[in-house]
Protein backbone atom coordinates (compact mmCIF):
# COMPACT_ATOMS: atom_id res chain seq x y z
CA UNK A 1 0.00 0.00 0.00
CA UNK A 2 2.63 2.61 0.92
CA UNK A 3 4.69 1.74 -2.18
CA UNK A 4 1.37 2.14 -4.63
CA UNK A 5 0.54 5.33 -2.57
CA UNK A 6 4.00 6.42 -3.12
CA UNK A 7 3.90 5.71 -7.06
CA UNK A 8 0.46 7.91 -7.19
CA UNK A 9 1.80 10.55 -5.24
CA UNK A 10 5.02 10.58 -7.72
CA UNK A 11 2.75 10.45 -10.40
CA UNK A 12 1.10 13.41 -8.80
CA UNK A 13 4.16 15.65 -9.10
CA UNK A 14 5.06 14.73 -12.76
CA UNK A 15 1.23 16.13 -13.97
CA UNK A 16 1.70 19.14 -12.20
CA UNK A 17 5.12 19.87 -13.31
CA UNK A 18 4.16 18.68 -16.91
CA UNK A 19 1.14 20.63 -17.16
CA UNK A 20 2.75 23.60 -15.21
CA UNK A 21 6.30 23.88 -15.81
CA UNK A 22 7.17 27.11 -15.11
CA UNK A 23 8.41 29.39 -17.74
CA UNK A 24 7.79 26.85 -20.86
CA UNK A 25 4.22 28.83 -21.57
CA UNK A 26 5.84 31.71 -22.74
CA UNK A 27 7.72 30.37 -25.35
CA UNK A 28 6.60 30.04 -28.58
CA UNK A 29 6.67 27.78 -31.14
CA UNK A 30 9.72 28.35 -33.13
CA UNK A 31 12.54 30.81 -32.96
CA UNK A 32 12.64 32.90 -36.39
CA UNK A 33 15.59 33.30 -37.76
CA UNK A 34 16.15 36.91 -36.98
CA UNK A 35 14.89 35.91 -33.10
CA UNK A 36 17.78 33.19 -33.29
CA UNK A 37 20.73 35.64 -35.11
CA UNK A 38 19.59 38.18 -32.02
CA UNK A 39 19.59 35.79 -29.30
CA UNK A 40 23.09 34.21 -30.33
CA UNK A 41 24.68 37.49 -30.85
CA UNK A 42 23.64 38.90 -27.26
CA UNK A 43 23.92 35.74 -25.36
CA UNK A 44 26.11 33.62 -27.79
CA UNK A 45 25.96 30.32 -30.03
CA UNK A 46 25.07 28.00 -26.70
CA UNK A 47 22.40 29.82 -25.22
CA UNK A 48 20.56 30.43 -28.96
CA UNK A 49 20.92 26.62 -29.63
CA UNK A 50 19.27 25.79 -25.96
CA UNK A 51 16.68 28.04 -26.64
CA UNK A 52 16.01 26.30 -29.86
CA UNK A 53 15.81 22.95 -28.45
CA UNK A 54 13.69 24.29 -25.78
CA UNK A 55 11.21 25.77 -27.56
CA UNK A 56 10.85 22.57 -29.74
CA UNK A 57 11.03 20.16 -26.32
CA UNK A 58 7.74 22.49 -25.69
CA UNK A 59 6.08 22.15 -29.08
CA UNK A 60 6.75 18.80 -29.69
CA UNK A 61 6.59 17.20 -26.13
CA UNK A 62 5.29 18.79 -23.19
CA UNK A 63 2.53 20.44 -24.45
CA UNK A 64 0.71 17.08 -26.49
CA UNK A 65 1.33 15.29 -23.43
CA UNK A 66 -0.07 18.74 -21.14
CA UNK A 67 -2.82 18.91 -23.15
CA UNK A 68 -3.65 14.99 -22.75
CA UNK A 69 -2.85 14.37 -19.17
CA UNK A 70 -4.45 18.04 -17.90
CA UNK A 71 -8.28 17.72 -19.10
CA UNK A 72 -9.08 17.24 -15.32
CA UNK A 73 -8.12 20.88 -15.05
CA UNK A 74 -11.54 22.53 -16.33
CA UNK A 75 -13.32 20.24 -13.85
CA UNK A 76 -12.35 21.83 -11.44
CA UNK A 77 -11.20 25.27 -12.92
CA UNK A 78 -7.42 24.70 -11.72
CA UNK A 79 -5.15 25.30 -14.78
CA UNK A 80 -2.00 25.26 -13.74
CA UNK A 81 -0.46 28.69 -15.73
CA UNK A 82 0.36 31.39 -13.14
CA UNK A 83 1.17 35.07 -14.81
CA UNK A 84 0.74 37.05 -11.62
CA UNK A 85 0.91 40.30 -12.28
CA UNK A 86 3.46 41.03 -15.49
CA UNK A 87 3.59 44.28 -15.58
CA UNK A 88 1.52 47.78 -15.31
CA UNK A 89 -0.02 49.95 -17.66
CA UNK A 90 2.29 52.48 -18.73
CA UNK A 91 -0.45 55.26 -18.72
CA UNK A 92 -3.44 56.38 -15.92
CA UNK A 93 -6.68 55.42 -17.07
CA UNK A 94 -9.90 56.21 -14.65
CA UNK A 95 -13.72 55.51 -14.61
CA UNK A 96 -16.09 58.34 -14.35
CA UNK A 97 -19.74 58.20 -14.46
CA UNK A 98 -21.32 61.52 -15.04
CA UNK A 99 -25.28 61.58 -14.26
CA UNK A 100 -27.05 64.58 -16.16
CA UNK A 101 -23.37 65.62 -16.71
CA UNK A 102 -22.65 66.08 -12.95
CA UNK A 103 -20.01 63.60 -12.01
CA UNK A 104 -20.79 61.27 -9.02
CA UNK A 105 -17.82 58.68 -9.31
CA UNK A 106 -14.26 58.97 -10.68
CA UNK A 107 -11.57 56.30 -9.64
CA UNK A 108 -9.69 56.15 -6.31
CA UNK A 109 -11.48 59.89 -5.86
CA UNK A 110 -11.99 60.17 -2.16
CA UNK A 111 -14.87 62.69 -2.51
CA UNK A 112 -16.75 60.86 -6.07
CA UNK A 113 -17.42 57.78 -4.33
CA UNK A 114 -20.38 56.80 -5.52
CA UNK A 115 -20.92 53.39 -6.34
CA UNK A 116 -16.95 52.85 -5.36
CA UNK A 117 -17.54 49.99 -3.44
CA UNK A 118 -19.33 47.84 -6.06
CA UNK A 119 -17.14 48.90 -9.16
CA UNK A 120 -13.41 48.04 -6.93
CA UNK A 121 -14.76 44.64 -5.90
CA UNK A 122 -12.19 42.58 -6.89
CA UNK A 123 -14.76 40.17 -8.96
CA UNK A 124 -16.12 43.50 -10.50
CA UNK A 125 -12.78 45.35 -11.16
CA UNK A 126 -11.74 43.24 -14.62
CA UNK A 127 -14.48 43.97 -16.44
CA UNK A 128 -14.36 48.06 -15.04
CA UNK A 129 -10.28 47.69 -16.16
CA UNK A 130 -11.33 46.43 -19.89
CA UNK A 131 -14.46 48.66 -20.25
CA UNK A 132 -11.85 51.53 -19.40
CA UNK A 133 -8.72 50.85 -20.90
CA UNK A 134 -10.15 48.88 -24.54
CA UNK A 135 -12.59 50.72 -27.20
CA UNK A 136 -13.39 46.80 -28.01
CA UNK A 137 -13.79 45.13 -24.63
CA UNK A 138 -15.96 42.41 -24.52
CA UNK A 139 -18.33 43.22 -21.08
CA UNK A 140 -19.41 46.82 -21.52
CA UNK A 141 -22.56 46.63 -21.83
CA UNK A 142 -23.16 44.87 -18.93
CA UNK A 143 -21.35 47.02 -16.97
CA UNK A 144 -22.99 50.07 -18.87
CA UNK A 145 -26.28 47.96 -17.82
CA UNK A 146 -25.70 47.89 -14.29
CA UNK A 147 -24.37 51.67 -14.09
CA UNK A 148 -27.30 52.55 -15.77
CA UNK A 149 -29.42 50.69 -13.34
CA UNK A 150 -28.27 51.87 -10.10
CA UNK A 151 -27.90 55.20 -11.17
CA UNK A 152 -31.74 55.56 -12.03
CA UNK A 153 -32.28 54.17 -8.49
CA UNK A 154 -30.42 56.26 -7.04
CA UNK A 155 -31.50 59.29 -9.09
CA UNK A 156 -34.84 58.65 -10.52
CA UNK A 157 -35.25 61.79 -11.77
CA UNK A 158 -32.04 61.64 -14.23
CA UNK A 159 -31.75 61.59 -17.97
CA UNK A 160 -28.43 60.81 -19.02
CA UNK A 161 -26.19 58.99 -17.20
CA UNK A 162 -22.29 58.46 -18.90
CA UNK A 163 -19.43 56.45 -18.35
CA UNK A 164 -16.02 58.04 -19.46
CA UNK A 165 -12.41 56.53 -20.01
CA UNK A 166 -10.19 58.62 -18.77
CA UNK A 167 -6.52 58.51 -19.63
CA UNK A 168 -3.23 60.38 -19.28
CA UNK A 169 -0.10 60.24 -19.32
CA UNK A 170 2.11 59.74 -16.23
CA UNK A 171 1.65 60.74 -13.52
CA UNK A 172 -2.13 61.61 -14.50
CA UNK A 173 -2.46 65.07 -13.61
CA UNK A 174 -3.76 65.88 -17.48
CA UNK A 175 -6.74 63.37 -17.86
CA UNK A 176 -8.43 63.31 -21.49
CA UNK A 177 -11.07 61.83 -22.51
CA UNK A 178 -10.79 58.35 -23.94
CA UNK A 179 -14.30 57.16 -24.88
CA UNK A 180 -17.41 57.49 -23.24
CA UNK A 181 -20.60 55.32 -22.65
CA UNK A 182 -24.11 57.76 -22.85
CA UNK A 183 -27.54 56.37 -21.67
CA UNK A 184 -30.30 58.76 -22.19
CA UNK A 185 -34.50 58.95 -21.28
CA UNK A 186 -36.43 57.35 -22.19
CA UNK A 187 -35.16 54.40 -23.80
CA UNK A 188 -31.55 54.26 -21.72
CA UNK A 189 -30.30 52.84 -24.98
CA UNK A 190 -26.13 52.46 -24.58
CA UNK A 191 -24.40 54.56 -27.52
CA UNK A 192 -20.65 54.59 -27.26
CA UNK A 193 -18.41 57.06 -28.55
CA UNK A 194 -14.92 58.20 -28.55
CA UNK B 1 16.25 0.88 -5.68
CA UNK B 2 17.67 2.92 -2.95
CA UNK B 3 16.32 6.09 -4.62
CA UNK B 4 12.65 4.46 -4.53
CA UNK B 5 13.29 3.72 -1.10
CA UNK B 6 14.30 7.08 -0.13
CA UNK B 7 10.61 8.19 -2.12
CA UNK B 8 8.12 5.99 -0.12
CA UNK B 9 10.21 7.14 3.56
CA UNK B 10 9.81 10.26 2.35
CA UNK B 11 6.04 10.20 1.76
CA UNK B 12 5.51 8.23 5.21
CA UNK B 13 7.08 11.11 7.15
CA UNK B 14 4.47 12.44 9.53
CA UNK B 15 3.94 15.86 10.83
CA UNK B 16 1.89 17.84 12.97
CA UNK B 17 -1.91 17.91 11.37
CA UNK B 18 -2.66 21.23 12.97
CA UNK B 19 -0.54 23.60 10.81
CA UNK B 20 -2.54 22.16 7.29
CA UNK B 21 -6.10 21.97 9.10
CA UNK B 22 -4.81 25.81 10.01
CA UNK B 23 -4.70 26.00 5.99
CA UNK B 24 -7.77 24.61 5.48
CA UNK B 25 -9.90 26.56 7.52
CA UNK B 26 -8.22 30.19 6.30
CA UNK B 27 -8.59 29.00 3.23
CA UNK B 28 -12.73 27.92 3.26
CA UNK B 29 -12.78 31.67 5.36
CA UNK B 30 -11.12 33.49 2.25
CA UNK B 31 -13.63 32.40 -0.01
CA UNK B 32 -16.28 32.55 2.55
CA UNK B 33 -15.71 36.18 3.10
CA UNK B 34 -15.09 36.87 -0.29
CA UNK B 35 -18.71 35.65 -1.38
CA UNK B 36 -20.51 37.45 1.43
CA UNK B 37 -19.16 40.53 0.54
CA UNK B 38 -19.90 40.10 -2.95
CA UNK B 39 -24.01 39.18 -1.13
CA UNK B 40 -23.40 42.64 0.85
CA UNK B 41 -22.98 44.57 -2.18
CA UNK B 42 -25.75 43.40 -3.79
CA UNK B 43 -23.33 41.97 -7.08
CA UNK B 44 -25.07 38.64 -6.61
CA UNK B 45 -27.79 38.43 -9.48
CA UNK B 46 -25.37 41.07 -11.44
CA UNK B 47 -22.23 38.50 -11.21
CA UNK B 48 -23.38 35.12 -11.03
CA UNK B 49 -26.06 35.63 -14.25
CA UNK B 50 -25.45 34.76 -17.61
CA UNK B 51 -25.85 38.54 -19.72
CA UNK B 52 -28.79 36.82 -21.40
CA UNK B 53 -30.45 36.79 -18.28
CA UNK B 54 -29.47 40.29 -17.68
CA UNK B 55 -25.88 39.74 -16.18
CA UNK B 56 -22.77 41.40 -16.36
CA UNK B 57 -20.38 39.40 -18.77
CA UNK B 58 -21.82 38.36 -22.31
CA UNK B 59 -19.15 35.12 -22.05
CA UNK B 60 -19.08 32.27 -19.93
CA UNK B 61 -16.97 28.94 -20.36
CA UNK B 62 -18.04 26.19 -21.75
CA UNK B 63 -17.70 24.19 -19.20
CA UNK B 64 -20.96 25.76 -17.41
CA UNK B 65 -23.08 22.81 -16.77
CA UNK B 66 -25.37 24.23 -13.58
CA UNK B 67 -26.83 26.90 -15.80
CA UNK B 68 -28.00 23.76 -18.20
CA UNK B 69 -30.11 22.65 -14.98
CA UNK B 70 -31.19 25.41 -13.08
CA UNK B 71 -31.29 28.28 -15.50
CA UNK B 72 -30.85 31.86 -14.29
CA UNK B 73 -30.79 31.08 -10.47
CA UNK B 74 -27.97 28.40 -11.15
CA UNK B 75 -25.79 30.98 -9.63
CA UNK B 76 -27.45 32.26 -6.29
CA UNK B 77 -27.19 27.85 -5.98
CA UNK B 78 -23.95 27.04 -6.59
CA UNK B 79 -22.91 30.15 -4.63
CA UNK B 80 -25.51 28.85 -1.69
CA UNK B 81 -23.89 25.41 -1.75
CA UNK B 82 -20.03 26.64 -1.65
CA UNK B 83 -20.49 28.73 1.30
CA UNK B 84 -22.37 25.68 2.46
CA UNK B 85 -19.35 23.60 1.74
CA UNK B 86 -17.27 26.16 2.99
CA UNK B 87 -18.70 26.18 6.72
CA UNK B 88 -18.44 22.57 6.91
CA UNK B 89 -14.84 22.75 5.28
CA UNK B 90 -14.25 25.42 8.78
CA UNK B 91 -15.95 23.08 11.08
CA UNK B 92 -13.95 19.72 10.01
CA UNK B 93 -17.02 18.09 9.72
CA UNK B 94 -18.10 16.05 6.83
CA UNK B 95 -14.57 17.56 5.25
CA UNK B 96 -13.65 15.70 2.34
CA UNK B 97 -17.49 15.38 0.96
CA UNK B 98 -17.65 19.38 1.58
CA UNK B 99 -14.66 19.82 -0.16
CA UNK B 100 -15.13 17.64 -3.27
CA UNK B 101 -18.89 19.51 -3.68
CA UNK B 102 -17.41 23.37 -2.62
CA UNK B 103 -14.82 23.15 -4.99
CA UNK B 104 -16.69 21.94 -8.00
CA UNK B 105 -19.67 24.51 -7.23
CA UNK B 106 -16.73 27.45 -6.63
CA UNK B 107 -15.43 26.44 -10.18
CA UNK B 108 -18.66 26.05 -11.56
CA UNK B 109 -19.36 30.00 -10.29
CA UNK B 110 -15.72 30.46 -11.95
CA UNK B 111 -17.18 29.19 -15.48
CA UNK B 112 -20.50 31.37 -15.05
CA UNK B 113 -18.16 34.46 -14.64
CA UNK B 114 -14.57 33.66 -15.69
CA UNK B 115 -13.78 37.42 -15.16
CA UNK B 116 -14.14 37.31 -11.35
CA UNK B 117 -12.51 34.11 -11.49
CA UNK B 118 -9.04 35.27 -10.79
CA UNK B 119 -5.42 32.93 -10.22
CA UNK B 120 -5.83 33.36 -6.49
CA UNK B 121 -9.67 31.35 -6.60
CA UNK B 122 -7.66 28.56 -8.60
CA UNK B 123 -4.80 28.30 -6.17
CA UNK B 124 -7.54 28.13 -3.59
CA UNK B 125 -8.88 25.49 -4.96
CA UNK B 126 -6.01 23.63 -5.52
CA UNK B 127 -4.88 24.21 -2.10
CA UNK B 128 -8.17 22.37 -1.37
CA UNK B 129 -8.20 19.76 -3.22
CA UNK B 130 -4.34 18.79 -1.84
CA UNK B 131 -5.93 19.21 1.66
CA UNK B 132 -9.25 16.51 0.26
CA UNK B 133 -6.66 14.06 0.37
CA UNK B 134 -4.77 14.80 3.52
CA UNK B 135 -5.24 13.34 7.08
CA UNK B 136 -5.87 17.32 7.86
CA UNK B 137 -9.66 17.08 8.11
CA UNK B 138 -11.09 16.28 11.44
CA UNK B 139 -12.91 18.28 13.68
CA UNK B 140 -10.20 20.92 15.55
CA UNK B 141 -10.60 19.34 18.78
CA UNK B 142 -9.88 15.83 17.07
CA UNK B 143 -6.74 17.22 15.80
CA UNK B 144 -4.61 18.08 19.17
CA UNK B 145 -2.01 15.61 18.66
CA UNK B 146 -2.94 13.72 14.96
CA UNK B 147 0.11 12.98 12.76
CA UNK B 148 -0.65 12.66 9.45
CA UNK B 149 1.45 11.96 6.18
CA UNK B 150 3.92 14.45 5.28
CA UNK B 151 3.26 14.17 1.58
CA UNK B 152 -0.14 16.59 0.84
CA UNK B 153 2.34 19.43 2.89
CA UNK B 154 5.30 18.70 0.57
CA UNK B 155 2.74 18.06 -2.41
CA UNK B 156 1.61 21.68 -1.40
CA UNK B 157 4.74 23.51 -1.00
CA UNK B 158 5.92 21.89 -4.76
CA UNK B 159 2.86 23.46 -6.01
CA UNK B 160 3.86 27.12 -4.26
CA UNK B 161 6.83 26.90 -6.01
CA UNK B 162 5.80 26.42 -9.13
CA UNK B 163 3.49 29.22 -8.45
CA UNK B 164 5.95 31.70 -7.47
CA UNK B 165 8.62 30.75 -10.06
CA UNK B 166 6.30 30.44 -12.84
CA UNK B 167 5.67 33.97 -11.12
CA UNK B 168 8.76 35.33 -11.69
CA UNK B 169 9.83 33.46 -14.84
CA UNK B 170 6.73 34.94 -16.47
CA UNK B 171 7.76 38.60 -15.43
CA UNK B 172 11.28 38.70 -16.30
CA UNK B 173 10.41 36.74 -20.03
CA UNK B 174 7.61 39.50 -20.70
CA UNK B 175 8.92 42.28 -18.89
CA UNK B 176 12.73 42.48 -18.87
CA UNK B 177 12.43 46.07 -16.89
CA UNK B 178 11.58 43.83 -14.28
CA UNK B 179 15.81 43.74 -13.65
CA UNK B 180 16.85 47.09 -15.54
CA UNK B 181 18.94 50.02 -13.77
CA UNK B 182 17.22 52.58 -15.78
CA UNK B 183 13.83 51.87 -16.82
CA UNK B 184 10.65 52.96 -15.26
CA UNK B 185 10.20 50.52 -12.82
CA UNK B 186 6.92 47.92 -13.50
CA UNK B 187 6.70 47.58 -9.81
CA UNK B 188 5.54 51.46 -9.74
CA UNK B 189 3.33 51.16 -12.58
CA UNK B 190 1.73 48.16 -10.65
CA UNK B 191 1.03 49.86 -7.45
CA UNK B 192 0.25 52.99 -9.00
CA UNK B 193 -2.25 51.84 -11.54
CA UNK B 194 -6.12 53.37 -9.75
CA UNK B 195 -7.78 50.54 -11.11
CA UNK B 196 -5.87 48.26 -9.04
CA UNK B 197 -4.01 50.20 -6.12
CA UNK B 198 -4.24 52.94 -3.91
CA UNK B 199 -0.83 54.65 -4.41
CA UNK B 200 -1.18 57.84 -5.92
CA UNK B 201 1.25 58.12 -8.90
CA UNK B 202 1.88 61.92 -8.36
CA UNK B 203 3.37 61.51 -5.74
CA UNK B 204 5.15 58.12 -6.04
CA UNK B 205 6.32 58.80 -9.59
CA UNK B 206 9.50 60.88 -8.21
CA UNK B 207 10.85 57.73 -5.99
CA UNK B 208 11.35 55.40 -8.61
CA UNK B 209 14.69 53.98 -7.05
CA UNK B 210 12.50 52.27 -4.28
CA UNK B 211 10.40 50.64 -6.74
CA UNK B 212 13.41 49.87 -8.57
CA UNK B 213 14.54 48.04 -5.54
CA UNK B 214 11.44 46.61 -4.88
CA UNK B 215 11.29 45.08 -8.75
CA UNK B 216 14.50 43.29 -8.09
CA UNK B 217 12.97 42.01 -4.26
CA UNK B 218 9.95 41.00 -5.91
CA UNK B 219 11.59 38.88 -8.78
CA UNK B 220 15.00 37.46 -6.22
CA UNK B 221 11.83 36.52 -3.82
CA UNK B 222 10.16 34.35 -6.19
CA UNK B 223 12.69 33.02 -8.37
CA UNK B 224 14.59 31.74 -4.88
CA UNK B 225 11.08 30.07 -3.88
CA UNK B 226 13.15 26.73 -4.39
CA UNK B 227 14.05 27.60 -1.08
CA UNK B 228 10.39 26.44 0.21
CA UNK B 229 11.47 22.89 -0.53
CA UNK B 230 14.55 23.16 1.74
CA UNK B 231 15.75 23.85 5.33
CA UNK B 232 15.25 27.99 4.31
CA UNK B 233 11.53 27.39 4.00
CA UNK B 234 10.90 29.35 7.16
CA UNK B 235 13.13 32.03 6.38
CA UNK B 236 11.77 32.30 2.99
CA UNK B 237 8.38 32.57 4.10
CA UNK B 238 8.95 35.85 6.40
CA UNK B 239 10.06 37.43 3.44
CA UNK B 240 6.67 36.65 1.63
CA UNK B 241 4.86 37.46 4.23
CA UNK B 242 6.29 40.42 3.93
CA UNK B 243 5.84 40.87 0.00
CA UNK B 244 2.16 39.61 0.70
CA UNK B 245 1.46 42.47 3.40
CA UNK B 246 2.80 45.27 1.16
CA UNK B 247 0.70 43.96 -1.67
CA UNK B 248 -2.37 44.13 0.70
CA UNK B 249 -1.56 47.31 1.84
CA UNK B 250 -0.79 48.56 -1.64
CA UNK B 251 -3.04 47.45 -3.57
CA UNK B 252 -6.97 46.30 -4.29
CA UNK B 253 -7.02 42.99 -4.83
CA UNK B 254 -9.86 41.33 -1.96
CA UNK B 255 -8.75 38.34 -1.05
CA UNK B 256 -5.39 37.82 -2.96
CA UNK B 257 -3.09 38.65 -0.40
CA UNK B 258 -4.85 37.00 2.67
CA UNK B 259 -5.56 33.93 0.30
CA UNK B 260 -1.65 33.04 0.08
CA UNK B 261 -1.13 33.98 3.18
CA UNK B 262 -3.57 31.20 3.84
CA UNK B 263 -0.84 28.48 2.72
CA UNK B 264 1.46 30.16 5.12
CA UNK B 265 1.11 27.99 8.28
CA UNK B 266 2.60 24.89 6.44
CA UNK B 267 6.08 26.85 5.59
CA UNK B 268 6.20 28.14 8.92
CA UNK B 269 5.31 24.45 10.74
CA UNK B 270 7.88 22.93 12.16
CA UNK B 271 9.84 20.26 10.11
CA UNK B 272 8.32 16.22 8.98
CA UNK B 273 9.57 14.14 11.91
CA UNK B 274 11.43 10.80 10.24
CA UNK B 275 9.08 8.24 8.98
CA UNK B 276 10.56 5.49 11.53
CA UNK B 277 9.56 7.87 14.70
CA UNK B 278 5.67 7.60 13.88
CA UNK B 279 3.80 5.70 11.14
CA UNK B 280 1.73 8.40 9.91
CA UNK B 281 -2.17 7.74 10.72
CA UNK B 282 -4.54 9.89 9.65
CA UNK B 283 -7.39 11.22 12.37
CA UNK B 284 -10.99 9.62 11.87
CA UNK B 285 -13.40 11.88 9.31
CA UNK B 286 -15.53 14.02 11.45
Amino acid sequence: MTHLRAGLILAVYAVLLVVGTPGLDHLGWRLSSREEARLEKRFGPTVARVGKRLMAFNKEFRRPVANRVGKFQPVFRIRQAWNLYRDGPRQIYRLEVRVDGEPVYRTEDPELDWLAPQLRNRRMRPVVESTVRKWKSGNWRGLSRFVVAQARQTWPQAERVELVSLRSKRPGNRPQVQHRIIATAPDWGLEKTR
Amino acid sequence: MRLWRWWVERCERSVDARPLATTRVLLALCISLDLLRVLQLGLVPVLFRLGEDGGLTAFHDPHLIIHDWWGPSAGPIAMTLTLACMVLVMTGYGTRVAILIGVLAYAQLGHLYPPGDRAVDRILRTGLLVILFSGAVGPWWKLKRAQMPAWPVDLLKFILVMIYLSAGLAKLIQQPAWLSWSAQPPLLRIVTDPLAAHMNPMIWDQWPWLFRLGSWGTIALELSSVLILTRWCRRWAMAGIAMHVGIYLMMDLGMFSLGMLSFYPVLLAAPPHPAASARARAPPEG
